[in-house]
């Protein structure tokens, strides 16, 4: 699967890796760490489609989901069509990772038309 | 009611090793979960005026407090964060049989603040909102019956009281209320925001871990409570997926508003703007 329009991400501090879904939570593009298998994402996505739309009911406009975990963090962006997911540390370099999503979902909208 | 740690009964032990310290604007919040956060064991006393009371901290909770001749609890918390002013001082004091108070600083001091804003609306009672859900068998998606009993609004309520107030951290009373600073001002010319007024600005719902509600503060509803623990769920779905572990918080940020969710002894979910839930996510390391 491409993963070459999200290969910026990986030189932000603290990236672990990340990924495109569609609106039904299909991936779209993935740079994931090998660990993570396809069929796991697209479990995953599918989720975070529903957290979103969930979320959506109670907070209209919603456009952002952070999952916290132990060690990682999980942020989401709701893009036109879907969402851009990426696995972080604890501790990434935010500033710089809000800029390189935005700029990201810049590019997939341009792309998509 | 919940038996604290064992023993109990003891007497506080020899006062450890550390500084004594004066801080002419602590405040009493901040007392109680550093307290919390260190894990610490011990009594304190907060005096004011002639007013006073104690706080029972052990294995990281604050596990019992009392105030003057009857308050105890959480009524006694409340009123010694209604404070103007005085001193904390550590004391040696016998340990209480019982457990007053059951729950986390971080629940604690949201209860509190949410009593304190409640009292200042001119109102001595507490908003007594009670939700039941229905029986299992009502339906797909329970409903909620709604008891609410909210106290009418004050309209002359002045928005710039404090609730919380500034103290004396020392090793020996003081006797005196330290005098309050000016506070800073935000762009616009407002007084910059405490992190108590930024928690009263929120809606909170407290869950138990089974899903049901335990507190709405005026502002939220059952729809944001059903959210928070449906989302909980689902994220520790996603965590289990990856192997990431538990998720221990979530958010979801709209153009200017947000929820937070965290989880520790109960599921809490705050909505609000989204500068007034940075103290929230500053608390949970979010």
């Amino acid at each position: 699967m491409n993963s070459e329009p999200l290969a910026c991400l990986k030189r932000v501090e603290g990236v672990l890796g990340s990924f495109v879904c569609g609106p039904q939570g299909q991936l779209l593009l993935t740079d994931m760490p090998p660990e993570h298998e396809l069929e796991a994402l697209e479990r995953t996505a599918a989720r975070l489609m529903n957290l979103l739309q969930t979320a959506s009911e109670t907070l209209p406009e919603c456009r952002t989901i952070r999952l916290r975990f132990a060690k990682t963090e999980l942020v989401s962006l709701r893009l036109r069509y879907g969402l851009l997911c990426v696995l972080t540390t604890s501790t990434p370099d935010r500033e710089l990772l809000g800029v390189t999503t935005q700029m990201i979902a810049r590019r997939l909208a341009a792309a998509s038309g | 009611m919940r038996a604290p740690p064992d023993p109990l009964s003891e007497p506080m032990s020899e006062p450890s090793e550390g500084f004594a310290v004066i801080l002419p604007a602590a405040h009493l919040a901040d007392l109680i979960q550093i307290n919390c956060l260190n894990r610490v064991r011990g009594v304190f006393r907060v005096s004011s005026g002639l007013e006073q009371g104690h706080l029972f901290f052990s294995g990281g909770m604050l596990i019992h407090a009392d105030f003057g001749d009857e308050a105890v609890g959480l009524d006694a918390v409340v009123q010694m964060l209604g404070l103007r002013g005085g001193s904390i001082t550590p004391c040696v004091r016998t340990w209480p049989q019982v457990a007053s108070i059951d729950m986390g600083a971080d629940a604690l001091l949201l209860n509190a603040a949410q009593r304190i804003d409640e009292g200042e609306r001119g109102r001595a009672e507490l908003t007594t909102k009670v939700v039941r859900r229905a029986p299992p068998d009502a339906g797909p998606r329970p409903e909620l019956e709604t008891i609410d009993l909210e106290p009418e609004l004050d309209a002359d309520r002045d928005p710039e009281l404090e609730p919380f107030e500034l103290f004396e951290l020392t090793s020996e009373p003081v006797g005196r209320a330290a005098p309050a600073p000016d506070r800073p001002r935000e762009p616009g010319g407002l007084p910059a925001s405490e992190p108590a007024e930024r928690l009263v600005r929120l809606a909170v719902a407290q869950l138990a871990l089974d899903g049901s509600i335990q507190k709405l503060t005026p502002g939220a509803n059952p729809e944001l409570a059903d959210t928070a623990f449906f989302c909980q769920r689902v994220a520790a779905l996603i965590g289990e997926e990856l192997g990431l572990g538990e998720c221990c918080a979530l958010s979801f940020e709209a153009q200017a508003e947000g929820i937070v969710v965290f989880q520790g002894r109960n599921l809490v979910a705050t909505r609000g703007k989204l500068r007034d839930l940075e103290f929230v996510r500053e608390k949970v390391g979010f």
